[in-house]
This record gives C-alpha cells, sequence and structure tokens, in this order.
C-alpha cells in the first residue's frame, strides 16, 4: 500500500518504548513533512525470563547499576505500562501533525515480526536505545549504481532537523566491512535499502542493529515470502 | 465735658504723619537705578548661610528659617551657586555586577564626565563581542576541532561497547534489550539457555556459564557507568575548548577598552571580572544568534546588550557629568523629599509572580545627585514624609548613602533584596523652615542640633534710615525689571514704601517680605497697563492695595452693616455708666480688620469677686483671663485697703460670641468698671485699646492701625461729631500709620487719637473729670473719679460689715 503521492507511510518498530522513543524522535523530523500516516509495533520478545537460571536473571541498567528482573507479574505490569506509552507517544505525534496513526502490540521474534509488518507499510523503523548522549551522524549506506532516490534526501532532513553530520558507506562494501565500521561508528540513524542494498535479510537487520547500536531506517523493506 | 479736667490733649498732627515724601527722591522711575543685591536686611542670615556653604567640616548643615516671603530660597539659591562655582565637580558614580556576589553591587567612583562613557563602551562591547563570538563558533577551525573531541569520546565509547559485543559474541551470550535495561544470556545454537535445559548441563559447564555471565555483566556495568563520566570529560574539553577560543577574542576586544580608560585604577578591577566572566559565559552570546534567527535584521546592527543575559555587564549610571556642563560642584534642590525620592531606591519588576531585581534597577537620589555640593529641602515636607527625616540623619551620620526602603524599615518584608555598596556622603544640607519647626526640632530631636549646627534667621522686617530706603528703592527697582513689570516712578517707590512700613505695623521699620512687594507690584503693573501707562504710579498702588483690601473685605463690610443697622448695638455718640467701646482686631490669611465690641461691667456688693463673663462661658482665652485678673488686681490693691474688698462685679463683651483672647480690652475693661463704681459715665463717642498691668500703666498692644480704622468706619457710618476718637497706649505710637480717610478726618478736626500712659490719664478722657491723685492724707481730691470709686468700695465693705453684725445678733438671738 502506498500512501498520499508524495507521502509515505512510516512504521516504527521497536522491542521496547525505550527502544521506540530514537525512533519516534526521527519520525516527528518526518512527520509534517513526508508522512501521511504512522504505525507503531510493538513486538515483545518471548523472554519468559523465570525460566532462566537465576544468575541470568538480572539486568544492567543504563546507569550502569545491576538490578534483579522483577517477579513475573509485575513484569507483566511494567510491559503493559511500557506498552502504553509507546502508544501514547504515537497518538500525541500522529495528533501533532495531523496524520493517521495504528499501533500493534505481537510476541515474537521482533526483528522478523518488523519485516513481515513492514509489507504494508512504504518505510520502517526500527528502534534501538542509544548509549550515551553524543550527538552521532547520520549513516546511510547508499548503492552506487542503483541509486535510491529517497536516501539522501531522507538523510539530509533528518540531519538537519536533528543538526547531526552525514556520513555514507557504500553498499559496495561486504556486509561484513560495513558491520565492522558501524561497530565503531557513533551512529544517530542508519538509513538503507533493504531491497538493494547487501543488507536484507533478517538475520543482517539484525546483525545490523547490533553493531549500529542505533535505531535503522529501512527505506524499502526486503522482500519476505 | 469740660476742657479744663482733661490733662491729655489729643495726639498732634505731626505725630500721625507718616507718609514718604517722593520729592525725596531724585530719580524718574526705577529704570534709572543701579540694580543692588537681591537682599537687603539680612546679613545676620547670609552670613550664616555662607558659613555653612564654605566650612568644610562635617555637621555644619543649615537650616535657614523665617517667614515665608522674605527671599529665604532665592538667597540660598544664589548664595549657594556662588559658592558651587568654586568647587570641583563631583565624582561619577556607577553600580557595576558583583560577579561574585550579585546581591551585593559595587559602586565605584570615576573622575567626572567619565560614567555615561564607560556605558557606552561596555554596550559597544557586548555588541562587538556579540557577533564576534558567534562567528568564532561558526568557523571551520572551531568545527573542526569540536568534531574532532566528540569523535575521540564518541569513538571511546563505541570501542568499548563494540568490544564487549564482540567477547559477548564469542563466548555464546546474547546481549538482550528490555524495557528494565540489558540482559545476558548464554546461547546454544542462536537459541536462549532456559532454565531446564541449563539444569541438565554438566555441573562444570553450569558452572562456566553462571562465571561468564556474571563477568560479563559486571562489565556492561562498568561500561555504561563510564558512559556519564566520559561524557563529563567531553563537555569539559568542549568547554576548554571554547574558553581558550572565546578568551582569545574576549581578551583581546576587553583589552581596548581597557586601554581606553587605562588612567582609571577603579575601572580595570571592573574590566578584568567582565573578562572572565564573558569567557566562563560564552555561550550566552550563542544565546543571542539563536533569538535572532528569524529576527529581520542582520546580525551587524543588531544590538546584542539589549538581551536581558547581558545585563550583568551594564553599567549603571547612578550620577554623571554630561560632557558639555560647567564642571562645579551641584546645588540641588529637592521639592519633593520623599525617602525613595531622598536617599534613592531599589525598584523591582514582576516575573513569574516573584518580584526580582539587579544592580541595574538601583535609582539615585537627591543626596546622590548632591553629593559633593549642596542639597536645599524644605523643612516642613522633609519632616510631612515618612521616615525621611529619620533617613536623612542617618545618611548624614554616617557620612554614606545607604538605601533601605520603607518597607524593610518596617520589617515588613524579609525578602532580601539587594545591599549596594554604601556611598561615601559629602554634602551640605540646607533645610528651609518656619521658626516654629525650628523650635520645636532643636527641643525634641536632640539629634538636629548635632547635625545642623548653624541657623540663618531672616529677618522679617529691617529698620528704616536712608540707607535702607535707598537700598529698598533699588531692590523695588530690580524686582520690577526680574519680573518683567514696568518701571515705578518716585511717586510709585514712595508708596510701596509707606506700604511695606505699615505692613510691619511699625513706623520705624519696613517689612522684608519681598513676596508681597512682588504681588503689589504686579497687581499695580497691572492696573498701570489698563491705563496706558508707561510707568508705575503711586495710584496704582494705592489701588492695588486698595482692590487687595476690596477683595477680602466681604466679612468686615457685613459686620460694618451690621453695626450701622443696629443689629449689633454699639454707640459712637452720648454717655453710658459702665459701658464703653472696646476695639478687636480680626484677621484671616493676610487681610485683617479692627471692629469696635462693647464692653459692659456691672457693679454691686459682694464678696470680692469679679465675674469675667467670657471666661465663664469658656469663651476667654488665657490671655483675657489673665488680663481681668490683673484689672482686678489693680482694683483691689489702689481702692479701699483697710476695708474688706466687698466689689461683686461683672465684665463682658456684649453681643460676642465667637470667643475672645488676648490682653488689649483690659483697659478698656477697666474704664467701664471705673465708670461703674463711680457712676460717672464715659463719653461713648470713643473706643478704647490697651492692655494694663496692675500697676495702671497702660501697655502697648497690636493691631492699632486697624481698631483705630475699624472704629472710625463706625463712626463715619453712624455719623462724625467731632466728639469721637480713639484712645490708645501712648507707647503705641510709633505704630500708628493711618489711613488717607483716617488721617484727613483728624486733620480736618473730626476725629481724635489720644494716647496716654496711665489709667488716670484715660479716665479723664473718657469721661472728661479728674482722675484724681491721692493726697498726703491718704485721701482722694472729692469728686474726682478715684474718690468716687474709693468712696464706693468703702461704702460695699460697710454695708458688708453691718450685714455680717446683723447676721451675728439675728443668729445669737435664735440661741
Amino acid at each position: 500500500m502506498t500512501g498520499d503521492q508524495n507521502r509515505k507511510r512510516l512504521l516504527i518498530a521497536a522491542e521496547s518504548f525505550v527502544d521506540a522513543r530514537p525512533a519516534i524522535q526521527i519520525a516527528r523530523h518526518l512527520a509534517g513533512v513526508a508522512v501521511s500516516d504512522i504505525g507503531g509495533l510493538l513486538v515483545e520478545r518471548a523472554l519468559e525470563t523465570d525460566t532462566l537460571p537465576s544468575f541470568a536473571q538480572r539486568v544492567v541498567t543504563s546507569s550502569g547499576s545491576l538490578a534483579l528482573l522483577p517477579q513475573a507479574s509485575r513484569m507483566r505490569q511494567m510491559l503493559e505500562s511500557d506498552a502504553k506509552a509507546f502508544q501514547e507517544q504515537l497518538t500525541r505525534l500522529a495528533r501533532q501533525f495531523s496524520v493517521g496513526w495504528s499501533f500493534e502490540r505481537e510476541p515474537g521474534d521482533p526483528v522478523e515480526r518488523f519485516i513481515h509488518a513492514s509489507a504494508k507499510w512504504d518505510w520502517l523503523v526500527i528502534g534501538h536505545r542509544r548509549i550515551g548522549s553524543y550527538r552521532g551522524c547520520i549513516v546511510t549506506i547508499q548503492p552506487e549504481n542503483q541509486a535510491t532516490p529517497d536516501i539522501p534526501s531522507l538523510s539530509d532532513l533528518i540531519a538537519r532537523a536533528s543538526h547531526a553530520r552525514t556520513m555514507s558507506l557504500s553498499a559496495s562494501l561486504p556486509a561484513e566491512e560495513i558491520l565492522k565500521r558501524l561497530e565503531l561508528t557513533c551512529a544517530e540513524l542508519v538509513l538503507i535499502d533493504a531491497a538493494r542494498g547487501p543488507i536484507r535479510s533478517p538475520e543482517q537487520i539484525r546483525m545490523l542493529l547490533e553493531a549500529a547500536r542505533c535505531p535503522v531506517f529501512i527505506i524499502r523493506p526486503p522482500e519476505t515470502s | 465735658m469740660t476742657e479744663q479736667t482733661r490733662h491729655t490733649p489729643p495726639v498732634s498732627l505731626d505725630r500721625l504723619k507718616w507718609r514718604c515724601d517722593p520729592a525725596q527722591f531724585s530719580f524718574g522711575t526705577t529704570e534709572d537705578l543701579k540694580e543692588p543685591g537681591d537682599l537687603i536686611g539680612q546679613d545676620r542670615a547670609v552670613d550664616a548661610i555662607n558659613l555653612a556653604a564654605g566650612i568644610r567640616q562635617c555637621d555644619f548643615n543649615v537650616f535657614v528659617l523665617g517667614p515665608s516671603g522674605t527671599g529665604r530660597f532665592r538667597a540660598v539659591k544664589e548664595l549657594l551657586k556662588s559658592h558651587a562655582q568654586s568647587l570641583p565637580a563631583p565624582d561619577d558614580l556607577v553600580y557595576v555586577n558583583n560577579f561574585a556576589a550579585p546581591h551585593k553591587p559595587i559602586a565605584l567612583r570615576l573622575p567626572p564626565k567619565t560614567a555615561q562613557a564607560l556605558k557606552s563602551e561596555i554596550e559597544d562591547l557586548v555588541d562587538d563581542l556579540g557577533i564576534d563570538i558567534p562567528n568564532l563558533f561558526e568557523t571551520d577551525e572551531y568545527q573542526a576541532t569540536r568534531r574532532a573531541i566528540d569523535e575521540e569520546f564518541s569513538e571511546k565509547q563505541e570501542a568499548a561497547m563494540s568490544e564487549f559485543a564482540e567477547k559477548a559474541r564469542q563466548q555464546n551470550v546474547a546481549l538482550l534489550r528490555t524495557p528494565m535495561g540489558f540482559m545476558l544470556a548464554a546461547t546454544k545454537d542462536g537459541e536462549v539457555v532456559k532454565k531446564e535445559e541449563f539444569s541438565t548441563l554438566p555441573e562444570k559447564e553450569q558452572a562456566e556459564i553462571e562465571k561468564k555471565i556474571v563477568a560479563l555483566q559486571e562489565e556492561l556495568s562498568e561500561i555504561l557507568r563510564n558512559v556519564p563520566r566520559l561524557e563529563r570529560e567531553r563537555r569539559h574539553r568542549i568547554e576548554a575548548t571554547n574558553a581558550e577560543m572565546t578568551g582569545q577574542i574576549v581578551s583581546a576586544r576587553v583589552d581596548e577598552t581597557v586601554r581606553k580608560f587605562k588612567e582609571i585604577e577603579a575601572i580595570q578591577d571592573f574590566l578584568k571580572a567582565v573578562r572572565d566572566d564573558m569567557i566562563s559565559n560564552a555561550e550566552m552570546f550563542l544565546a543571542t544568534t539563536q533569538q535572532n534567527d528569524n529576527g529581520p535584521f542582520p546580525d551587524e546592527v543588531r544590538k546584542a546588550h539589549r538581551a536581558p543575559w547581558f545585563r550583568r555587564y551594564m553599567v549603571n549610571v547612578i550620577v554623571s557629568q554630561e560632557p558639555d556642563e560647567e564642571g562645579h560642584a551641584p546645588v540641588v534642590f529637592e521639592h519633593l523629599p520623599t525617602l525613595d525620592r531622598l536617599t534613592g531606591r531599589i525598584e523591582h519588576v514582576s516575573q513569574m509572580g516573584a518580584l526580582v531585581t539587579d544592580f541595574t534597577m538601583i535609582k539615585p537620589g537627591a543626596l546622590h545627585r548632591a553629593n559633593g555640593g549642596y542639597l536645599v529641602l524644605d523643612a516642613r515636607r522633609l519632616l510631612a514624609e515618612p521616615m525621611a527625616w529619620t533617613a536623612l540623619k542617618q545618611c548624614l551620620q554616617n557620612r554614606s548613602i545607604t538605601i533601605i526602603s520603607m518597607a524593610e524599615r518596617l520589617s515588613l518584608v524579609s525578602t532580601t533584596s539587594l545591599e549596594p555598596d554604601p556611598i561615601p556622603l559629602d554634602v551640605r544640607v540646607v533645610l528651609i523652615g518656619d521658626r516654629l519647626l525650628y523650635a520645636l526640632l532643636v527641643t525634641l530631636d536632640p539629634e538636629f542640633s548635632e547635625l545642623f549646627k548653624i541657623e540663618a534667621d531672616f529677618e522679617e522686617d529691617i529698620n528704616l534710615s536712608p540707607e535702607t530706603s535707598d537700598q529698598f528703592v533699588r531692590l523695588i527697582g530690580a524686582r520690577a525689571r526680574k519680573n518683567n513689570l514696568r518701571p515705578v516712578d518716585a511717586g510709585g517707590v514712595a508708596r510701596l514704601l509707606d506700604e511695606t512700613t505699615r505692613r510691619t505695623g511699625d513706623r520705624q521699620k519696613m517689612s522684608l517680605h519681598l513676596g508681597d512687594i512682588d504681588d503689589l507690584l504686579s497687581e499695580a503693573d497691572h492696573y498701570a497697563s489698563l491705563d496706558g501707562q508707561n510707568r508705575i504710579r503711586a495710584d496704582d498702588i494705592r489701588k492695588a492695595v486698595e482692590e487687595k483690601q476690596r477683595r477680602s473685605a466681604r466679612i468686615k463690610e457685613r459686620m460694618r452693616e451690621a453695626v450701622a443697622r443696629k443689629t449689633i448695638l454699639i454707640d459712637t455718640d452720648g454717655e453710658a455708666v459702665g459701658q464703653v467701646n472696646g476695639l478687636s482686631v480680626i484677621g484671616l490669611g493676610s487681610f485683617r480688620f479692627g471692629r469696635p465690641s462693647r464692653i459692659t461691667a456691672r457693679t454691686r456688693l459682694g464678696a470680692g469677686k469679679l465675674v469675667d463673663i467670657e471666661r465663664e462661658v469658656e469663651l476667654g482665652g488665657p490671655l483675657h483671663s489673665k488680663g481681668v485678673l490683673i484689672l482686678s488686681n489693680y482694683l483691689a490693691t489702689k481702692y479701699a485697703l483697710d476695708v474688706p474688698y466687698s466689689l461683686h462685679a461683672s465684665l463682658t463683651f456684649e453681643q460676642s460670641y465667637g470667643g475672645v483672647d488676648g490682653d488689649s480690652a483690659s483697659a478698656a475693661e477697666l474704664f467701664a468698671l471705673i465708670s461703674s463704681l463711680s457712676e460717672v459715665p464715659i463719653q461713648q463717642g470713643f473706643a478704647v485699646t490697651g492692655s494694663v498691668n496692675q500697676g495702671g500703666l497702660v501697655q502697648a498692644i497690636g493691631g492699632v492701625n486697624e481698631k483705630i480704622e475699624g472704629f472710625f468706619e463706625t463712626c463715619v457710618d453712624q455719623g462724625l461729631t467731632g466728639r469721637q476718637g480713639v484712645v490708645i497706649p501712648a507707647s503705641n505710637l510709633d505704630h500708628v500709620m493711618l489711613r488717607d480717610d483716617v488721617f484727613e478726618a483728624v486733620e480736618q478736626g473730626k476725629f481724635r487719637i489720644f494716647a496716654v500712659e496711665t489709667i488716670d490719664q484715660g479716665i479723664e478722657i473718657l469721661t472728661g473729670r479728674e482722675a484724681g491723685e491721692r493726697r498726703s492724707d491718704g485721701t482722694f481730691p472729692p469728686g474726682s473719679i478715684n474718690a468716687l470709686v474709693e468712696d464706693k468700695l468703702v461704702s460695699f465693705a460697710e454695708k458688708r460689715r453691718e450685714f455680717a453684725r446683723k447676721d451675728g445678733e439675728e443668729t445669737d438671738g435664735k440661741r
């Protein structure tokens, strides 16, 4: 499905509200100029934390402190609250820019579900929490010969709005090389064309997320079976 | 009445002449005269003011006292201005921010004419840096430096995370993101190892897994804990870089200002503090740019110094000399000496429901403006303003100006406001007030005499002499010129002199109420203009005097009408026992007029009581009561001394309902009593004024001219008979300055003035009978007034004894 002629339908997908927040900020930069609908998708990884060994039932918070995972019932409450916060931010954004919105929540493997859901949307932003407050750069992985026109303009738009610089990696590089470089780059956002670039499969996208440690903006989702 | 019984003749015309003869003047108009100083007859006061103005020791402030209209303000102004010319201009005063303690603004004393220049220079400094600093942060050099720092630190962080992620991967540990944070779980074949599966593993493997998970948790915790530290380091590096780069620019620009004011030590420390603060807070200049991004004006012409956050650098000019001003000490007249206007104030503005202030909101008061010179205040206005007098004294005692609001003084607010540096005070204060106020201050305020050691007492009048007349004539000319009036001719000058003399009520004095002279001249000038004259003449002065009287004479004319129509009974002919015409003066503002009152006395046998009816009904004031007691004692001690005082007498002012005070009618009251006792009538064609003492001497009174004129008008209304006149104390002769119509009547023998020294003289005039002197045998000549009085009193005493004896016999008989 496509949106208005010049506007796109954007899906924000994340495993938690903490991960969704930076993605929502990216969407805010686009909502007023390039987006007709915003969707939210929260995929809760089935962690079953109470089935983990006790030593593994600990979390390291973003401030670096170690804490025990809460009881299952408390955990459920926190997940509910997390989902509610995601939805509220989404609706607020949509109302602010008078665009349509929707929100779904489902269990499963996050990246798999993200990719699957993105078939109905033009753009997908996968959320990922950022560590530290450094202003990173907007990284584009741009195919050289088969240029995706949207990527540079989107990159510039977002960079201008967030006062970030841009950086470009050639899609002709091997995926491993790209991931290696991203590991050491302080990135704010990574833009890819999953239909054309070297990173296409859900597994590659998962690895991309782990390497970049920031939201990933997929212009064209990979083809799914 | 027989001529031979009157020993006291009427006052001769020579004694009654008082008019100034214009023929004595050799000028045509005052235009021909050389201008004198503005003041005459005030040598005492002028010397005092000059001393206060010249003496350098503290606390020799001066109180200028005297009635209004005597030229106090003008004299003070002229004298102080003259002194101020010889004193140097005071320093300029500014308040600047105290960067270490903003609530304690710093006062700077600068050379004259420097403050405004410093203020402008600081504004330019801020404007210039408002452009230079943002430009600096836009340069490629800065951007590159900044980028390098960001990359350095972000690389450190990313490298740490990257290493950790790799390590976890290699150890088959998955890093999972949860809403609460990061979780680490062992994996096998890409799947998380659950509890059941874990428990089936060999113990050793379990231990290994547990150990590595725990180690990785610790390591991740360490990495994430390090993030804020790295951020802090990055920030400090950026701040240091900013400081270094802005420091160069700020220092370079501030040095330009330092060089401009290099001679002034006080400014150097301030500029150093400004420079340091600007370097520490360079981001303020960036905020200006961001604010102005949407403005219509280019950055180059925007005034950065107007932004609120740059107020901290501004210079608050409290006192300054303008560049084109002559450099001498100030003379400040503060006409509304409230606390704030005197000592200054600290203003506040409301922001978000709170009152805020800063050093730029300190406003100067009159003490600041007059510092180094002179401050002139109206004493009554000063004392009428709450806290103003107290504050002034405190400033003078402490020799510094401290601004404390009334709310703080009254402890109404507990909010700490500013505590600006007190300003050293070197000022001479001149208070101008009336004598009563001065007396109250001296008596009731012990601090007053310590702080105001000099009094400048302005005279109300001056002795009339050829020299002072000459000075006065020139003064008239000067004031006519100053007020843009027509010149005054010799006749007008003579008439004016007459009026000033008459206003003093003393033929040998001239009034120094210069305000009155100005008013008279102005009005006379108006009449001269109506008459098409190019000079002010005697007629114009006379008309001005008469018209002024007429404007105020409504009450007088109503009273006169009441007498003429016999609503109020006053006889001006015939005779009556125990009745005499007394005289009083009624005044409203500067208008006073005399009017007669009938005074009656009744006597009978009694126990020695003199009833003052006015006092009995509380219409008599204490001075009037005193006069009655005195005349009562005169009677008691002059007559029938060897018998008990057996008189019951009553005195009253007939048809008087408004209260009487003063003893100027005590002679008249005594005459009425004597007439009643002697049963000899008093000629009603006379009126009497004078105060009597216990020895029977007639003493001077006030308002003699108004009293004579008042009775004269009554006689005119009822018809002049040639037998009418006024008896006055001889000691008032020098005060008699008859109006022209009264003088003419005396000249024509239609009216007379008698001046007496004793009661005996007076009673002879009023009754036409000899008063009588006590002879060597102790008796008065038979048939004399005194003899008749004494005989009556003796008869009262004998009758009283007779009654007492009969009463005693009856009482014994009844027993």
